[in-house]
């Protein structure tokens, strides 16, 4: 039995195992489907370009790899049909073996370190850890904090035959829900020359007019600003900050970090103005308040409805295990109807009562 | 004759070859857990749990390994031969018994659901306005299919589908040939690649494949992911009776299906992901979603549809914890988006649909398994208390 056992189990194996379709051959087909009319597209024959989205016609449907984001296009650069992933997709003449493009990945195609660590994989190096990641140095992209990185090495790309002496510069950002990623590789010396046009790319990205980008995907700089359906005006001597899950936009009055001021939108009632209200209360260590306190608090005219304005101070806990003794916090919560907006200020209680004049010129000036 | 057959008996009952396979489960079982860390969940079960044999390859060394799809066959034979058919009869193994038919009913409801399960996803959206209000099939997550279809000028279409378990794992320098008595040609597949990117030829700098029209399909590695896989192959038409021969790359992010005009006759081909049909259609009326009070993470989002079958509706409420069972379906409410849609945006719900016709075997298998082994472990226990008393008395 001893010997016979792995003997039968091989035959059974090797027996299962012959056949299956790997080497190909003639096969009738069985399956049969009926439909009540033909699928969308299916009757019109149309060239290559047309059917993988090379050359787009008016006819509905999903966009693949669509980009909802502006850009100038550098001096000397030319622009390529987008392709899979390289969405504005770009060549410079002379430089053929140069690669630049940027990529929009809805759901961010993976956090910012593993992005970071395939590239290195492109250009065959080790990964780094996160903390190293961490430790990048930053770029902005669209108003939001971005990882730079710059590599040498032989570049594999995917599925191509190795190539030394490359280089690759980019930059990575996270945004809620989408990732966006602007890259550019090819022999080292082509970089170094074209690092002033991925420059000059990476600033002019921005929110193409009526974009479908979604809140938190932030404004491009102070001044006028906008988000989505959303404009706004910063008030001078603020700063655009850093981006944060949820928020449509950051800013820092006087561009002092420690104190932020975000704007989030919510669809429906978000909880509701007193369960809101009182959520803050509760984050400074203080009571709730009642009814009639709520309809005490003083109001402020945003998109025209009276919002209620919660100033108070205290120890504050935040959502995130953020902790500050002697914290301010001013807010307003604006009902829409469909969506309600929350603008809050958070920070040490001096600088946040400093720019209450601030806060509230910026909500008044919020337009949809 | 007889000695064969005994012996046979002896093989399949044995306890040996009982634990010989659950060994080699359990090799499988820590191989296709580690190898998850570096290809997806599907492309595991692929390989290591859906197969009758796999080669696992590692440090170069090729190690021939039997599938667990072949293991469970010969564990369910080894259990209805040694553990059902051939076991003493008695009370004291009653227990046992009921417990081994437990287990033989829950591998039977495996295998049932490997072969006749069903499962994909349909996706409408709110409004029609960025995808169908309204569907009669669903969609697989990870398998692919070819369809081919003669586009008449009016009325109801047949497409002639070729499953992708017939082409998916077609080896690089092999083709395979599609026959029917439907069309007036063969079609011929091959280069398929799992996971691909069409791009022009020019920018495919020797990469990829045969160019046509331009156009290159380049091999990509598979993703973590295996629903984010975009297949890709070549594909000929060749026309009967040594006719013209027509080639194109079939790629699963195309936007538009290949259409090729015969004469008076027009054929579309497309790569997409497996479809199959529901005996009713399903139009989503309205979708809801209830965040957790000031944050953007859904606390719950339900689905109002209206079912329409044999000219009859019905209008039903899906949520998360309220499926539609019907026909032997469930439709689960499971996502929505897009994700970032700003407020007033017309949204879609996406529904996983499932067809198990053994769905409630585990449930009911457990249930026996549990008795049997509550019966065995009384009938010791008394066993054991009786023989202590004897003991105490002697």
């Amino acid at each position: 039995m001893r010997t016979h056992l792995p003997l039968c189990l091989t035959a059974l194996a090797l027996a299962a195992g012959c056949g299956g379709y790997s080497s190909g051959g003639r096969h009738e087909i069985e399956i049969r489907r009926t439909l009540d009319e033909p699928r969308r597209g299916s009757d019109t024959p149309v060239d290559s370009a047309t059917r993988f989205g090379y050359r787009r016609t008016d006819r509905g449907g999903d966009a693949t790899a669509g980009s909802d984001i502006g850009y100038d296009v550098p001096r000397g650069w030319e622009e390529l049909p987008p392709a899979q992933f390289r969405n504005p997709n770009f060549r410079i003449p002379g430089r053929d073996a140069l690669e630049c493009y940027v990529t929009v990945l809805p759901g961010g195609g993976g956090d910012v370190a593993m992005n970071v660590n395939r590239w290195r994989g492109q250009m065959g190096l080790e990964p780094i850890s996160e903390a190293e990641v961490a430790a990048l140095p930053r770029k902005t992209l669209m108003g939001r904090e971005g990882v730079a990185v710059e590599l040498e090495g032989t570049y594999g790309g995917m599925s191509e035959s190795p190539r030394t002496g490359y280089k690759m510069v980019g930059v990575l950002v996270q945004l809620p829900m989408v990732g966006i990623t602007v890259k550019m590789v090819g022999p080292a010396a082509d970089v170094d020359a074209e690092k002033a046009g991925l420059e000059s790319l990476c600033a002019s990205i921005r929110l193409s007019a009526g974009g479908g980008m979604p809140p938190g995907h932030g404004s491009t700089g102070g001044g006028g600003a906008e988000s989505g359906a959303m404009t706004w005006t910063v008030p001078e001597g603020w700063t655009v900050g850093g981006g944060g899950q949820f928020r449509l936009v950051t800013l820092h009055p006087g561009g002092n970090a420690e104190v932020e001021c975000y704007v989030t939108v919510l669809t429906g009632d978000g909880g509701g103005v007193t369960a809101n209200l009182n959520r803050w209360q509760s984050q400074l260590g203080l009571e709730p308040l009642s009814d009639a306190e709520v309809e005490a608090l003083p109001t402020v005219d945003v998109l025209g409805v009276a919002s209620p304005l919660l100033a108070a101070k205290g120890d504050f806990k935040g959502m995130g295990g953020t902790e500050r003794d002697a914290a301010g916090l001013i807010a307003i919560v604006c009902p829409l109807g469909s969506h309600t907006l929350f603008v809050k200020m958070t920070g040490p209680v001096e600088g946040v009562f400093a720019a209450r004049d601030g806060f509230e010129a910026f909500v008044r000036s919020i337009r949809q | 004759m007889k000695r064969l057959l005994n012996g046979l008996l002896a093989l399949f009952s044995s306890y040996g070859l009982a634990v010989t396979l659950l060994f080699f489960l359990f090799v499988l079982t820590f191989l296709g857990t580690w190898e998850q860390r570096f290809t997806s969940l599907y492309e595991v079960q692929r390989q290591f749990f859906d197969s009758t044999w796999l080669v696992y390859r590692r440090f170069g060394v090729p190690i021939p390994l039997p599938g667990v799809y072949l293991l469970l066959t010969l564990l369910s034979i080894n259990l209805i031969v040694g553990g059902i058919v051939r076991i003493r009869k008695s009370s004291a193994t009653f227990g046992i018994l009921i417990a081994h038919v437990g287990i033989v009913t829950m591998l039977a409801g495996g295998l049932i659901e490997y072969h006749s399960s069903q499962k994909g996803h349909m996706t409408l959206h709110e409004n029609g306005q960025r995808g169908p209000q309204q569907a009669d099939e669903f969609k697989s997550y990870h398998e692919w299919e070819i369809v081919v279809a003669e586009i008449p000028r009016q009325g109801g279409v047949i497409e002639l589908v070729i499953p992708g378990k017939q082409f998916i794992d077609l080896r690089p320098e092999a083709t395979a040939t599609f026959v029917s008595d439907e069309l007036p040609f063969d079609v011929t597949v091959s280069r398929v690649a799992r996971n691909s990117r069409v791009v022009p030829a020019s920018q495919a700098r020797g990469g990829g494949g045969p160019v046509i029209d331009g156009f290159t399909l380049v091999d990509l590695p598979q993703m973590k992911e295996a629903e984010q896989d975009s297949a890709g192959l070549y594909v000929t038409l060749s026309e009967k009776n040594g006719g013209a021969r027509h080639d194109a790359i079939l790629w699963a992010m195309q936007d538009l299906p290949w259409v090729v005009e015969m004469g008076a006759r027009t054929y579309s081909v497309d790569l997409s992901r497996r479809r199959w049909k529901v005996p009713f259609s399903i139009v989503l009326d309205d979708f809801r979603k209830v965040d957790h009070p000031g944050t953007m993470m859904p606390a719950s989002f339900e689905s109002d549809v209206t079912k329409i079958e044999g000219g009859a509706t019905e209008r039903i409420n899906i949520s998360m914890n309220r499926p539609l069972r019907h026909a032997g379906y469930t439709l689960f409410q499971s996502g929505w988006g897009p994700q970032n849609a700003a407020p007033g945006t017309p949204l879609f719900s996406t529904f996983s649909v499932v067809r198990n016709p053994a769905d409630s075997v585990p449930l009911w298998s457990c249930y026996v398994i549990a008795a049997g082994l509550l019966i065995h472990f009384v009938q010791k226990l008394v066993r054991h208390i009786q023989a202590e008393n004897r003991r105490a008395t002697a």
